[in-house]
């Protein structure tokens, strides 16, 4: 996987150059600009993510990003200082896909620019992979480093369920609602054992599947 | 009570005893010209002869003015003077015809002094025999007795003269010993009140129609005389005056109500004005009209109201200049605090550098919390409606604490439903509002503790707690924040999240986030409608729930 570049407009340099070092540190390839009127020259291709601080001498935050939206359609995650609604509100009609904002902490940051970069998953109706466990909706098949694992339909059902949205908690009365058979009294209980089953044929794979406190189960991302 | 009522009451009040006044003057004055005339004519006629005639013949007296007039001086009565209350008066035999034959024609008791009924019968000749009229020139005898005799009596002559009002009034008097008894058996008995008045040392007393009066002798039968006018007595009766007052009152009532009539209204019309004036925040005038009182009031307000509006534009532009001042400084402030919370995360975890932490993440809370609290204070116009992607918001807050709940070794999970939840509101206030409650759960939650954020809307929330919130609509939405941590005692619930932001106990800091975080929270949910209710969560502690209406979810306006 190539290293994804991203670009950071940040005028402050204490701030611009930590950020700078967490990024680095969390595998990115950051590009620093400090000044407003230079981001608006900078070329968006090359770049998967845009850091922008709206509080920016020269070119305001917002004007950087409406030119940038002009042609580009690349993912700006906006730094707000400020408490103002309005700013984020407008930043959000111009185009910025999400924002933080300050003091936030260096982990903060990350997991919103990771959040971003996430690969869509494959929705197709190809076989997704999770590491050694691959589901394939179509076939309704699954297998763990290439062997196939019987499930009945509820655990499949399950399975791919989480599997739609995976690193995603999922509340047991969801699943209860849309896995579980209508027709058979099916309650979190019965949930339950079903998931635990599941976890055993999946073997290894079985610790994927991970119970979340207070709210039901998430399929883990691969490690 | 109206200005108008309380003019008229005010007004009538005072009248009546004004009126009162008036009308005791009046009857006292009509009452001194009523003795002075009864009294008058009295002392003449006894000065004159009445005394002797009266000495003479008590049980007679008074005769006819016309037998004294014929016997003239000479009677036997001059001789008895010195004692004319023995009981031998009735000598007379001669006059009891005279005296029965009157009181047939007069039909009554009363004797009588007789004034003239005509003023064409003061051109008659004296009677030169009559001692009456002696040295009485302005009083003209009676030549009408005579006729009044001859014709069937004075009485009958009398009465037609006084019914046709010919005849000015006439006084009936009645003579009286010293022990206030009359010698003649048809005398009426002296009042009591005057012989009382009388005896306590007063010449001339009143008692009703009758006055009584003291002669300057002070014995004989005819020392006290009793004397009355006939007809109707000219002191006014109170029941007249009375109604004159009343009358005098309720004209004055009206007279006020009406006058009071166009001010009452000018009043009103300046009233609607000046609530107008307030209703547009002084900003515009009172229309000045007239040149009165009112007039002046209405140029008295406006001045009030420019002042007003001059101060209001004042603290409006220091409350906007400190708003501002608090902005910048809070932006002046996040940035560093950015780099020191970065820094923090950088050092490696002792117990320092955990305190360090947690004092950052409380100077972050604070500072957001005193913005958010300044942006409720400020009122409706910086709060802003615009719609709110509740999931998203979720996972910024959840992003947000992940980091100190690390840190602090709890795990903080969220799940959201496959759709989006949005609703309207301002995102700031509900994303610190949202904060606030996680911050709490994972504060005070023990190491290795658990907090999970949930949202969900009604339709999807069909198990035993969409039935215990019966009565949402299926539009709602609702926000949990659960957390194992170790709860609050149940009879402390309710009090949680108080209106205390304002009050001192919201500035201490212990339990700081606490008082301050959650009193954010209630007042950014009250403000946007939403409910916020604190419980016992099923999994130990805490339970926090967001409810409110979420808006018809709308795939297209979501980015």
């Amino acid at each position: 996987m190539a290293v994804d570049r991203i670009l950071l407009v940040e005028d402050d340099v204490e701030l611009g150059r930590q950020i700078v070092q967490h990024l680095t540190g969390a595998g990115f390839d950051p590009t620093w600009i400090k000044d407003g009127d230079e981001a608006m020259l900078v070329d968006p291709a090359p770049y998967r993510l845009f850091i922008l601080d709206l509080m920016l001498p020269g070119a305001y935050g917002l004007d950087v990003l409406k030119r940038l939206r002009q042609h580009s359609d690349v993912p700006v995650l906006v730094l707000s200082a400020r408490n103002d609604t309005i700013d984020k509100v407008r930043a959000l009609k111009l185009g910025a896909d999400d924002y933080v904002t300050k003091p936030f902490w260096p982990d903060e940051l990350l997991a919103r620019v990771q959040a971003r970069l996430r690969r869509p998953v494959l929705q197709r109706e190809g076989a997704v992979e999770y590491g050694p466990l691959v589901l394939d909706p179509a076939a309704r098949r699954v297998t763990v480093e290439g062997d196939d694992v019987p499930l009945t339909r509820v655990e499949f059902d399950l399975l791919s369920a989480l599997a739609r949205r995976p690193g995603e908690a999922i509340t047991r009365t969801w699943l209860v609602e849309h896995v579980l058979d209508p027709d058979r009294e099916g309650n979190e209980r019965t949930l339950d054992v079903h998931v635990s089953r599941l976890r055993k044929k999946l073997g290894a794979c079985g610790k994927s599947v991970a119970t979340v406190w207070g709210i039901g189960y998430r399929l883990e991302p691969p490690a | 009570m109206s200005l108008r009522l309380r003019l008229s009451l005010a007004l009538g009040l005072t009248a009546i005893p004004v009126v009162a006044g008036v009308v005791w003057v009046r009857r006292d004055l009509d009452e001194r010209a009523y003795i002075e005339f009864v009294r008058g004519i009295v002392l003449e006629r006894m000065y004159q002869n009445g005394r002797e005639a009266c000495e003479a013949y008590p049980e007679n007296f008074p005769f006819p003015r016309r037998r004294w007039g014929r016997r003239g001086p000479g009677r036997p009565g001059g001789t008895r003077r010195p004692r004319g209350d023995d009981r031998g008066a009735p000598d007379g035999e001669g006059e009891r015809p005279e005296r029965n034959r009157l009181n047939e024609g007069g039909g009554g008791t009363e004797p009588i002094d007789e004034r003239p009924p005509r003023p064409s019968d003061r051109a008659d000749p004296r009677e030169p025999g009559a001692p009456l009229e002696n040295g009485a020139p302005r009083r003209p005898r009676e030549p009408g007795e005579h006729r009044g005799h001859g014709r069937g009596g004075p009485g009958n002559w009398r009465e037609r003269a006084f019914r046709e009002g010919r005849g000015p009034p006439r006084v009936l008097f009645m003579a009286y010993g010293p022990d206030y008894l009359s010698r003649n058996p048809r005398a009426p008995e002296f009042p009591k009140a005057a012989r009382k008045k009388l005896e306590a040392g007063a010449d001339t007393v009143i008692d009703g129609v009758w006055v009584g009066l003291r002669m300057s002798w002070r014995e004989g039968p005819c020392c006290v005389v009793l004397a009355r006018r006939t007809g109707d007595t000219p002191i006014t009766r109170s029941g007249d005056l009375i109604w004159t007052g009343a009358a005098i009152c309720g004209a004055l009532l009206l007279a006020v109500l009406l006058a009071a009539g166009p001010i009452v209204q000018r009043i009103r019309r300046l009233e609607r004005d000046v609530r107008g004036a307030a209703a547009q925040g002084y900003g515009v005038a009172v229309p000045v009209t007239g040149g009165d009182e009112i007039t002046r009031l209405a140029r008295a307000f406006n001045d009030a109201g420019a002042e007003v509006k001059a101060h209001i534009d004042a603290v409006e532009r220091r409350e906007a200049t400190l708003r501002r001042f608090l902005a910048n400084t809070t932006h002046d402030v996040m940035t560093p605090l950015t780099v020191l919370q970065g820094h923090l995360s950088a050092l490696p975890d002792d117990d320092r550098v955990a305190a360090a932490r947690h004092e950052a993440d409380y100077m972050s809370s604070l500072l957001h919390n005193l913005s958010a609290a300044a942006k409720l204070e400020a009122g409706g116009a910086q709060v802003r409606r615009d719609p709110v992607d509740l999931g998203e918001l979720v996972g910024r807050v959840a992003a947000r604490h992940k980091p100190v709940a690390d840190k602090r070794g709890v795990a903080l999970e969220y799940a959201l439903p496959g759709d989006p939840v949005v609703v309207t509101g301002d995102v700031t206030l509900l994303e610190q509002a949202v904060g606030n409650v996680v911050h709490n759960a994972v504060r005070y939650n023990r190491e290795g503790g658990r907090v999970a954020i949930l949202l969900g809307t009604r339709s999807d929330d069909r198990d035993e707690r969409g039935a215990a919130a019966a009565g949402a609509h299926s539009g709602d939405f609702w926000l949990r924040v659960i957390d194992d941590g170790p709860g609050v005692p149940e009879d402390e619930l309710p009090r949680l999240g108080e209106r205390r932001f304002r009050g001192e106990k919201a500035r201490t800091r212990q339990p700081a986030g606490q008082g301050f975080g959650l009193s954010i929270a209630r007042e950014v949910a009250a403000r946007h409608g939403f409910e916020l209710s604190f419980s016992r969560a099923a999994e130990g502690g805490l339970e926090v729930e967001f409810t409110g209406p979420a808006n018809a979810t709308d795939p297209e306006s979501r980015k």
